[in-house]
Parts: C-alpha cells; sequence; structure tokens
C-alpha cells in the first residue's frame, strides 16, 4: 500500500476542518509524546468533534504558536483554560484555549485493536500512570526497550 | 458495473481523493488518490452503470488520443479500482 504523506500544517488543517464540520476523523498518530497509551507510527486515533472537555481526555488542540498536539488534559481552569500534556514526557505542558481544541480521541487503535480511552481500565491506568510522574522516565526507557513490541 | 455505495470523492489539500465511509467520518489510514483524469471519470460514473466503454468514451471524449490508448488506460485504471474494492459488477 502506497502511503501518501502530507504535510503536517496541511494535513492537520485539514483534520481541523472536517472536525469542525462535524465529521469524525481517524489519523496514524506521531512520536512518543503519548507512550504508552499511544505508539506513534504504529497506532491510530478516532476523533470526535469536541463537547465538554474533561481532565483525563485525550485531546488534538491547534495551540498558539500554529502547532498541533494530541495529548492529555491534565487541568482546566475556570476560565476555559486547558492545561495539556503528553502521557509520553516527563516535563513540559502545553496551554491552549477550550475553543482551540480541535477533537476527542474516541477511539485508540492500538496494533489494529480498538480501545475506547473513556473505559473504566484506561481511566485507571491513567490516573496511576499520573501518580507515577517521577518514575516515569524509568518506566518509559523500559517501555520503549522492551515492552513496546508486547503491548 | 457500479461503485460500491459509500465512496466519496473530495478534495484535500489540493488532492482529489476516494474515503470510503461516506461524508460523516473520514479515515485518513484508507484513501486512495486520484490524479485528473481518474477524478474526472470517476465524477462521470460515480452515480450509474457504466463499462469500459464507459470509461473509453469518457476520455476520448475529453482527450485528443487513439482509441487504443484510451482503452488500454481504461482498462488498466479500472484493473486497479476492481482490485482494492471500488467497484462491483
Amino acid at each position: 500500500m502506497k502511503k501518501l504523506v502530507l504535510p503536517n500544517e496541511i494535513l492537520m488543517g485539514e483534520v481541523e476542518r472536517l472536525l469542525s464540520q462535524g465529521t469524525t476523523v481517524t489519523i496514524m498518530t506521531k512520536g512518543n509524546s503519548m507512550l504508552p497509551f499511544i505508539v506513534g507510527e504504529r497506532d491510530s486515533v478516532i476523533l470526535k468533534p469536541y463537547g465538554e472537555p474533561c481532565v483525563g481526555d485525550i485531546a488534538l488542540a491547534h495551540l498558539d504558536n500554529g502547532a498541533y498536539v494530541l495529548h492529555r488534559i491534565i487541568g482546566i481552569s475556570d476560565s476555559g483554560m486547558i492545561t495539556l500534556m503528553g502521557d509520553g514526557n516527563i516535563r513540559g505542558t502545553e496551554y491552549c484555549h477550550a475553543s482551540k481544541l480541535c477533537g476527542k480521541a474516541i477511539t485508540v487503535i492500538r496494533k489494529g485493536r480498538k480501545c475506547n480511552p473513556d473505559s473504566k481500565s484506561w481511566i485507571f491506568m491513567f490516573r496511576l500512570w499520573r501518580k507515577m510522574l517521577p518514575l516515569r522516565r524509568y518506566i518509559l526507557a523500559v517501555y520503549r526497550r522492551l515492552l513496546i513490541k508486547i503491548i | 458495473m457500479r461503485i460500491k455505495k459509500g465512496f466519496v470523492l473530495r478534495e484535500l489539500a489540493g488532492e482529489k481523493i476516494i474515503s470510503g465511509e461516506g461524508l460523516e467520518q473520514i479515515d485518513f489510514n484508507k484513501i486512495v488518490t486520484l490524479n485528473s483524469s481518474a477524478a474526472y471519470i470517476w465524477e462521470h460514473i460515480s452515480n450509474r452503470e457504466f463499462d469500459l466503454e464507459t470509461i473509453v468514451d469518457l476520455l476520448l471524449e475529453r482527450y485528443d488520443i487513439e482509441r487504443s490508448v484510451a482503452l488500454k488506460d481504461s482498462r488498466s485504471l479500472l484493473d486497479n479500482w476492481k482490485s482494492i474494492g471500488l467497484v462491483e459488477e
């Protein structure tokens, strides 16, 4: 199968436009910033237009600097400012207004298997993952070297 | 033969693409890109019965080419569309 690679800003611009029209969009992910929940270039996500954002959502956000990130919502302020952080990142957060959230991941397709990120087991794993932030770097190192092939 | 139901042609980042889930869904992992002549043919046959001759005639209407060339191109286009499951008998 041929792979058509579109420049990120063009593809993501289209994805944002399609989502704003109410279209459900499936895209292949890139990068390691959502490890171990999403493995870039292996796992896809199905995105839906945004409803009410919640902490724990995996959201596609259009940041003020023009970049798009698919990261976890870790905080929502009263004024509607969203704090995002990649599960695979040890530090570093992004901020944007709720209106700049383009889509919410309603399904993660891991190794071809559909997973629901709102399911109890995923939410449990995410909460555990957050608590283990100080240990993240070590767990990620093990995951990347050994476990990535298995799970 | 006909184009199978549910396939939609749309323009995306300057490319004509076909996606398989109708207008309310799009899977970027499963898209088919068309060049301009393939898109022209798609637009003219997507809602009706057609055969190889229909495609040949469409090409001859639009392009100044020999019938033998049009026939060869039509055949390879149709074989390709059949092999990826866009067309049903």
